[in-house]
C-alpha cells in the first residue's frame, strides 16, 4: 500500500534517516521497532510529509505521494496521529476531523445554513459514536487539554476513526499507558483492523504490545532499515513485581518513590539504589518511567511519596542545583551541552557551582577525555555525537560528584562509540564514584552493571545483580528481545 | 586620479561616514534588542522608548549642568550627564520587569504574551516620556562641531570634495566601540557574562549548572538599559532628540537584530552596519559621483537616486524580508548568545 | 447564567457613558465618540478575526486603515483630466512593466529549478524592472505634480460617491493583504509582527511621498459626504420645521443631525460585520480556526490547510481594517496621511482587542467602544486631575503651566496601564472567548 525507497533525510551535517526502503502491505498492522536514535519517528515524519525527504521516493498505491504536505495526504487517506487541540473539547476535537465539511468554507458557514446544519448534525452525531465506542462520555465536554495521557490517547484514535483513513501511523500510542488501557488501545486497533479496513503502521516499544498486534515486525537498526522480522508467537507476560530489601544502606537511594510531572503518578512506589564504587542500571520498555525515575532521584520530579537519601542524609525536599552542591551530577538526555560555547566553556559552566580552582577537575576531565583536551576551543555544537556526550559527562564530573547519573548517553550514537562510552563510564567507576544510568541498550548495559533495575509501567519488576539479570531468562524475553 | 579620490572622498563624505555614524548607533540598540530576547526569549517593543527615556533623563541633567555652567567643551555636556540617563533606563527597566514581566516570566507564558506586554509598556512609557519633556524636537549637542571641516580638507588636500566628519559622528563611533568591546569582554572572559551565554544557549542546563536565572535575567536588563540610554544619547547628539523618532529607530533596530540573527550579539553589530549603509548608500544621489568617474558624454540625467530618502525605513525593511526569506536564521545562526 | 447577562450589562454601561457624557459635555461631542467608537469596533473586529481567531500577531493595522483612506480619495475625488494626459501614459507604462516583470519571475520560479541561476536570475529581473519602470514612471510624475500643484497635483479619483470607497477601501487593503501575506505568512510569529509592522510603515511612507497618487503631505480635503451638509439642513424647511417641533436650535439641530446619519451608516456596517463574524466563528469554519491556532501541526495532519486558511483570514481581517479606514476618511471629509500614526492606528486597537477579549466578536466589539472611549476622555480627565494636583501652585508657575500642557499625554499612560491591568488580572479579556460550542 505505501512502498518507500530509498528515503534519505538529512538535517545539517546529521543524517537523521539514511536509505530506507519498506512497504506496507494493505490490511496490515505493520511494526517498527528498533533503538532509539535509530529514526523511527522521523521515518513517520517524512512518510507523512511534515519534512520533504532529502532523497528517495515515497509512493500510495501507485500514486507518488513525495513531498506532499500532511493536509494533502490526509485528503489521499494517511493519516498521522497528532497531539490534541488542547484548547477544544473533545467533541469538538472529533468534530474538527472530517474532510469535506461544507461549513469550513465561508460563503456556506454565512449563505447556506441549511446545508451546514445538516451535515453537522450527521457529523456530531458520528461523534458521539465514537466517543461512545470509547468511552470517554464523561469527558465529552472537557477541553482535551485537561484529559489524562491515556484519555489522550483514546482520543487519538477517535479522530483516526472520523478521518476514515486508508492508514494510519501511529507514534508509540503506548507509552506511558497503564496496562488496562494498553489492552483497550489495542483492542480497538484490531477492530479498526479487521471491522473497517484500516491499515496501520506502528512505533511501538512495548514488546508484548507489538507482537500481539503487528504482523509483519520491521527492525530498524541506526537510521537505516534492519531485517524484516515476523513477530513469533505472544511473548509470555513479566512476572510479578519482585522487591528485596538490603540490610546494609546504599551510599544513595531513592526509596518507595511515587510521583510524575502533573496529576498522574508515573512512577509507583519505584526504589532505586547506588554504590560508590558501584553501575547501577535502569532498563525497561519505554514509558515504563526509566528517566521519570532517575530524575526524581535528581528532585527534577515532584515526589507524592517516598524519599530520596545521599550518604545517610535526607535530600528530599532539596532542589537540583542543591542536590549538585551535594555531589550530584547529572547528564541529561539531550541538549546537554552548550553549542555556541567552547569545550571548555562547557567544562567551566559545569564548576560553576563551586567557588575556587577548577584547574584539577578540568585536568583530570581531560586525562579521561583526552579527546577534550585537543579540542578544548572547538565550539561544542560542532563536535560529533560521541564527542559531544563526552563533553556532556565531562562537564557533570567538574563538579567532582560522588554520584553521576547518566539519562541514555549511548542514545543515537554508533555501537563503536557506544563501546567507547561504556569503556569510559568503567574508568569513572574506578575513582569510586556511584554511578547510575538509563539505557534503553539494555544488554549491553547489564553486562557492565553492578546492579540492574527492570522497570515497568513505574514499578520495579527485577532487580538483582547486571549479569544475574542477564542470565534471567524472563528477562531475557520480555526485556532483551531473546 | 584627482577624480578618482575626488569621488571617494565623495562617498566618504556622504555615504560612508554617516552611515558608520549611524551604524553605531543602531548596533547598540540591536545589542539591547538581542540580548534581551537570548535572555528572556521575547522581541521588546518598549526598548525604542527605553532609549527615549534614558536620553531624555540625559538631556534634563544636560540643560541642569548647562545651567550650573558645568561642561567639558569641546565635548558635548550630555558625555558627562550619560551616567544619569543609564542609571534612568536601567531603573526603569527594572520596574518594568519587576511590574511586569516576572509574573509572566515566573509562569512560563509564551514569549508573545511577552511581547504583548511589552507594547504596554511601550504606550504607558511613551506617555511619561512626552508628559514630562514634551513631543518635540530638542538640541542634545553642544560644544565643538567638527573634527574635520570641509573647508579644512579641501585646503589640506587641495581636492575639489571636502571631508567633514563631525564630532558627534566620530564621538558614536568611538563610544560604541568602547561599549561593544566591554560588552564582548563581559560575554566572553567573566563569569556573569558566561552564564549569560550559557542560560541564553540552553536554559534547562544552566539552571542544572548552577545558574541563578534572576541573576542573568537583571543582568540583561541592566546592559539592554545601558546600551539603550548610550545609543539614544549618541543618536541624540548627532541628530536630535525627538520621541517619535526613537519610536522609529525600533524598526530598523529590530531589522538588525534580525538579520544578524537575533540573539548573536555579534549578528547584531553587522546586521546594523549593514542597515545603516544601506539605508544611506540606497537613497545617495550619484549624480555628481558618476561625472568624476564617467567621461563627459556620458554623463548622467536625473539624480541617479535609487530611491528618496524617504523611503529609508522601506530598505532595511527589505533587506530583513530578503533575509529572513533567504536565511530564516539571519546571517549567523541566532537564538543564542555567544 | 451571569454570563449571559454580562455582555448585554456592559453594553449597557456602555451606552450610559456615553449618554453621561451627552448630557455632561454635549451631545455633539458625545455623537462624536460614538462614530469613532463603532469604526473602532470594526477595526478591532478585523484584528480579532486575525489574531483572535488565527494568532496572527498583525502589528500592520494602520497601513491597512491607510489604504482604506486612499480609498476614500480615489473613489470620490474628481479625476484630473490634466493630469491623466500629461502623465497617464507614462503611468500606465510604467504600470504594465511592474505587472510584465512580476509575470515574467512567476514564470521564471514556474520552470527553473531551484538554485543559483534562479536566484540570480530574478535578482536581474528586479532590477532591471525597477530602472525600465522609473524611466517611465519618474517623468510621468513630474508631469502630473506639475500641474496646478497648490490645488490638485495628482490623478484624482474616479468621481463616484464615497459610500463605494468602504467596499473598495476593504478590496484594496485586502490586495495588500495578500501581498504581504505571501511574503510573510510563514515566518515566526515574532518575525511576523516585526514584518508587518515594517509594511505599515512602508505603506504610510509611499502615501505620505507619492503625491501624484493622493496629494501626500499636502493632504486632501473637502471629499464628498454621503450625508447631507449642515448649511444645506439649516436652509431646508423640512428640518427647520423638525427642529422647531422639537424645540433644537437649528445649528446644534443641524450637527447632531449629521452625526446621527454618519451613526446610522457606521451602525449598519458593524451589524454586518459582527453578523459575519459571529456567523463564521460559530460554525465548522470556526473551529477549524481555532484548531489550527491551537495547533498547527495537528491541523495539518488533520487536513486542514494551514497556509491557505492563514492567507484566508489575513485578508478578510485586512480588508475589514480597510473598510474601517475608508470610513474614518469619510469621517474626516479629509485625508490626511500625516496623522496615521501607529500609537493610535496599530497598537490602539491591539488594545481594543487584548482588554474587549480577542477570540470574541463582542469582545473586540466592546472593546472598540470602551477603549475609544476611554482614549478620548482620558483628555479632559487627565487636564482635570493635572489641574487638582497643581492646584496649589500659582497660575503662571512653569511646572503648572507644563504640566497642565503635557495632560493630553496622560491617555497614553492610562492606555499602558489598561492594557497591562487586563493582561494580568483578566488575561482573556473583559468579555472573554467562549469555549466548548
Amino acid at each position: 500500500m505505501i512502498r518507500v525507497e530509498n528515503l534519505h533525510l538529512h538535517f545539517g551535517g546529521i543524517r537523521a534517516v539514511d536509505g530506507v526502503s519498506l512497504e506496507i502491505e494493505q490490511g496490515s498492522i505493520t511494526g517498527l521497532i528498533g533503538p532509539n536514535g535509530a529514526g523511527k519517528t522521523t521515518l513517520f515524519n517524512v512518510i507523512a510529509g511534515v519534512y520533504p525527504p532529502s532523497e528517495g521516493r515515497v509512493f500510495l498505491q501507485d500514486e507518488d505521494i513525495t513531498g506532499l504536505g500532511p493536509h494533502q495526504l490526509f485528503h489521499r487517506g494517511v493519516l498521522r496521529t497528532a497531539h490534541e487541540f488542547s484548547s477544544l473539547t473533545v467533541a469538538e476535537n472529533l468534530t474538527t476531523v472530517p474532510a469535506g465539511q461544507a461549513g469550513e468554507e465561508l460563503l456556506n458557514a454565512w449563505f447556506r445554513r441549511g446545508r451546514v446544519r445538516a451535515q453537522e448534525a450527521e457529523i456530531r452525531a458520528r461523534a458521539a459514536d465514537v466517543i461512545h465506542f470509547l468511552g470517554l462520555d464523561e469527558v465529552a465536554g472537557e477541553r482535551a487539554g485537561a484529559l489524562s495521557g491515556g484519555q489522550k490517547k483514546l482520543l487519538e484514535l477517535g479522530r483516526t476513526m472520523m478521518a476514515e483513513p486508508r492508514i494510519v501511523f501511529l507514534d508509540e500510542v503506548g507509552a506511558g499507558v497503564n496496562r488496562t488501557l494498553l489492552r483497550s488501545i489495542g483492542d480497538a486497533i484490531l477492530r479498526l483492523n479487521r471491522e473497517r479496513g484500516y491499515t496501520f503502521c506502528m512505533i511501538e516499544h512495548d514488546i508484548d504490545f507489538i507482537s500481539r498486534l503487528c504482523q509483519p515486525v520491521i527492525v530498524m537498526a541506526l537510521a537505516r532499515r534492519g531485517q524484516v522480522r515476523p513477530a513469533g508467537d505472544r511473548l509470555l507476560p513479566g512476572a510479578r513485581p519482585q522487591t528485596r530489601r538490603r540490610p546494609i544502606m546504599s551510599f544513595l537511594i531513592g526509596d518507595g518513590m511515587t510521583g510524575g510531572y502533573g496529576d498522574a503518578d508515573i512512577i509507583r512506589n519505584c526504589t532505586i539504589e547506588a554504590e560508590q564504587g558501584e553501575i547501577a542500571v535502569i532498563v525497561g520498555p519505554n514509558g515504563a518511567g526509566k528517566s521519570t525515575a532517575m530524575k526524581a532521584v535528581f528532585g527534577m520530579v515532584m515526589l507524592r511519596a517516598g524519599a530520596v537519601l545521599l550518604d545517610g542524609e535526607d535530600i528530599t525536599r532539596l532542589s537540583p542545583q542543591e542536590r549538585v552542591r551535594k555531589g550530584m551530577g547529572f547528564v541529561p538526555q539531550e541538549r546537554n551541552v552548550f553549542t555556541t560555547m567552547s569545550v571548555q566553556e562547557n567544562l567551566e559552566m559545569g564548576a560553576y557551582i563551586r567557588a575556587g580552582d577548577i584547574a584539577d577537575p578540568m585536568a583530570r576531565v581531560f586525562d579521561l577525555f583526552p579527546i577534550l583536551k585537543e579540542r578544548r576551543r572547538q565550539i561544542a555544537g560542532e563536535l560529533s555525537g560521541g564527542q559531544r556526550q563526552q563533553v556532556a559527562i565531562g562537564r557533570a564530573l567538574m563538579t567532582e560528584p560522588r554520584v553521576l547519573m547518566l539519562d541514555e548517553p549511548t542514545a543515537g550514537v554508533s555501537p563503536v562509540v557506544m563501546d567507547d562510552l561504556f569503556d569510559r563510564i568503567l574508568e569513572i567507576r574506578a575513582t569510586g564514584i556511584a554511578i547510575l544510568m538509563v539505557e534503553q541498550n539494555a544488554a549491553q548495559a547489564l553486562s557492565i552493571a553492578d546492579r540492574g533495575y527492570v522497570l515497568v509501567t513505574g514499578e520495579n519488576r527485577h532487580t538483582d545483580t547486571g549479569a544475574a539479570l542477564l542470565a534471567d531468562p524472563e528477562v531475557r524475553r520480555s526485556f532483551l528481545g531473546g | 586620479m584627482t577624480d578618482v579620490a575626488n569621488a571617494i572622498v565623495l562617498l566618504l563624505n556622504f555615504v560612508i561616514v554617516p552611515g558608520v555614524a549611524y551604524g553605531s548607533q543602531l548596533a547598540l540598540g540591536a545589542l539591547g534588542v538581542t540580548l534581551v530576547f537570548g535572555i528572556l526569549r521575547f522581541a521588546n517593543f518598549a526598548h525604542g522608548d527605553v532609549m527615549a527615556f534614558g536620553t531624555m533623563v540625559v538631556l534634563l541633567t544636560t540643560w541642569w549642568f548647562q545651567g550650573m555652567g558645568v561642561g567639558i567643551a569641546p565635548l558635548p555636556t550630555a558625555l558627562i550627564a550619560l551616567p544619569f540617563g543609564i542609571a534612568a533606563a536601567a531603573a526603569f527597566n527594572l520596574t518594568a520587569d519587576r511590574l511586569v514581566f516576572r509574573f509572566y516570566r515566573r509562569r512560563k507564558s509564551p514569549p508573545v504574551i511577552l511581547l504583548i506586554a511589552s507594547i504596554g509598556v511601550m504606550f504607558a512609557l511613551q506617555g511619561i516620556v512626552r508628559l514630562i519633556i514634551g513631543p518635540n524636537d530638542q538640541r542634545l549637542a553642544d560644544g565643538a562641531r567638527f573634527i574635520i571641516k570641509a573647508s579644512e580638507f579641501k585646503a589640506a588636500t587641495g581636492l575639489k570634495e571636502g571631508l567633514a566628519i563631525k564630532l558627534s559622528q566620530g564621538l558614536t563611533v568611538a563610544v560604541t566601540a568602547i561599549a561593544v568591546a566591554a560588552l564582548f569582554l563581559f560575554l566572553q572572559r567573566s563569569r556573569a557574562g558566561k552564564a549569560m551565554r550559557a542560560y541564553s544557549d540552553n536554559e534547562d542546563l544552566a539552571l542544572l549548572s548552577g545558574v541563578n536565572p534572576d541573576r542573568v535575567v537583571l543582568y540583561a536588563w541592566l546592559i539592554a538599559a545601558t546600551l539603550a540610554a548610550v545609543a539614544g544619547t549618541m543618536y541624540g547628539i548627532d541628530k536630535s532628540f525627538k520621541p517619535f523618532t526613537y519610536f522609529q529607530l525600533l524598526l530598523p533596530t529590530f531589522s538588525s537584530a534580525i538579520l544578524g540573527g537575533i540573539g548573536h550579539p555579534v549578528g547584531a553589530v553587522v546586521g546594523a552596519f549593514i542597515v545603516a549603509l544601506s539605508e544611506t548608500g540606497v537613497t545617495y544621489a550619484y549624480k555628481k559621483f558618476l561625472r568624476y568617474l564617467l567621461p563627459e558624454s556620458w554623463e548622467p540625467g536625473g539624480l541617479v537616486q535609487l530611491l528618496s530618502t524617504d523611503y529609508k525605513l522601506a530598505i532595511s525593511f527589505v533587506i530583513l524580508v530578503v533575509v529572513l526569506l533567504v536565511r530564516p536564521t539571519g546571517i549567523f545562526r541566532g537564538r543564542v548568545l555567544s | 447564567m451571569t454570563a449571559r447577562f454580562r455582555t448585554p450589562l456592559l453594553f449597557v454601561v456602555m451606552a450610559a457613558l456615553l449618554a453621561a457624557v451627552g448630557f455632561g459635555q454635549s451631545w455633539v461631542v458625545s455623537l462624536s465618540i460614538l462614530n469613532l467608537c463603532l469604526i473602532s469596533a470594526i477595526m478591532a473586529l478585523g484584528l480579532n478575526m486575525q489574531w483572535g481567531y488565527a494568532g496572527l500577531l498583525n502589528v500592520g493595522v494602520m497601513g491597512f486603515a491607510a489604504l482604506g483612506g486612499l480609498a476614500g480619495v480615489l473613489v470620490s475625488q474628481a479625476p484630473v483630466g490634466e493630469a491623466w494626459a500629461a502623465g497617464g501614459g507614462g503611468l500606465g507604462i510604467a504600470l504594465a512593466v511592474v505587472v510584465g516583470t512580476a509575470l515574467l519571475i512567476v514564470l521564471l520560479r514556474r520552470f527553473v529549478p531551484k538554485g543559483a541561476l534562479r536566484t540570480s536570475a530574478t535578482a536581474a529581473l528586479l532590477i532591471a524592472g525597477f530602472f525600465i519602470a522609473r524611466i517611465f514612471f519618474d517623468p510621468a510624475v513630474e508631469a502630473i505634480e506639475r500641474i496646478d500643484s497648490a490645488t490638485t497635483g495628482y490623478i484624482g479619483g474616479a468621481g463616484l460617491p464615497i459610500i463605494l470607497s468602504w467596499m473598495v477601501g476593504g478590496v484594496l487593503a485586502a490586495g495588500a493583504a495578500w501581498l504581504i501575506g505571501k511574503v510573510a505568512l510563514g515566518l515566526r510569529t515574532d518575525y511576523f509582527a516585526i514584518a508587518t509592522l515594517g509594511i505599515a510603515e512602508i505603506v504610510i511612507t509611499v502615501i505620505k511621498n507619492e503625491d501624484w497618487l493622493g496629494r501626500g503631505v499636502k493632504n486632501v480635503t473637502g471629499l464628498d459626504r454621503p450625508v447631507p451638509y449642515e448649511i444645506d439642513l439649516q436652509q431646508s424647511p423640512w428640518f427647520l420645521d423638525l427642529v422647531h417641533w422639537l424645540g433644537v436650535d437649528p445649528i446644534a439641530g443641524s450637527s447632531i443631525f449629521v452625526k446621527l446619519c454618519y451613526a446610522v451608516l457606521f451602525a449598519l456596517v458593524l451589524i454586518a460585520v459582527v453578523w459575519l463574524a459571529e456567523r463564521a466563528l460559530n460554525s465548522p469554519w470556526g473551529r477549524m480556526m481555532r484548531a489550527i491556532r491551537d495547533n498547527e501541526d495537528a491541523a495539518a495532519a488533520m487536513g486542514k490547510d494551514v497556509t491557505r486558511r492563514h492567507m484566508q483570514i489575513f485578508v478578510l481581517g485586512a480588508a475589514v481594517m480597510g473598510i474601517a479606514g475608508a470610513m474614518l476618511t469619510t469621517l474626516d471629509g479629509q485625508f490626511t496621511p500625516g496623522s496615521y500614526q501607529p500609537l493610535r492606528f496599530t497598537f490602539l486597537v491591539w488594545v481594543m482587542v487584548i482588554v474587549g477579549g480577542s477570540g470574541n466578536n463582542w469582545g473586540a466589539v466592546f472593546g472598540g467602544f470602551l477603549v475609544w472611549f476611554v482614549w478620548v476622555e482620558a483628555e479632559p480627565a487627565g487636564f482635570w486631575l493635572m489641574d487638582a494636583i497643581t492646584a496649589g501652585l500659582p497660575e503662571d508657575n512653569a511646572l503648572r503651566a507644563h504640566l497642565l500642557d503635557s495632560a493630553a499625554y496622560m491617555r497614553l499612560i492610562v492606555m499602558g496601564l489598561i492594557l497591562l491591568v487586563v493582561m494580568r488580572f483578566s488575561p482573556r479579556g473583559i468579555i472573554p472567548e467562549r469555549r466548548g460550542r
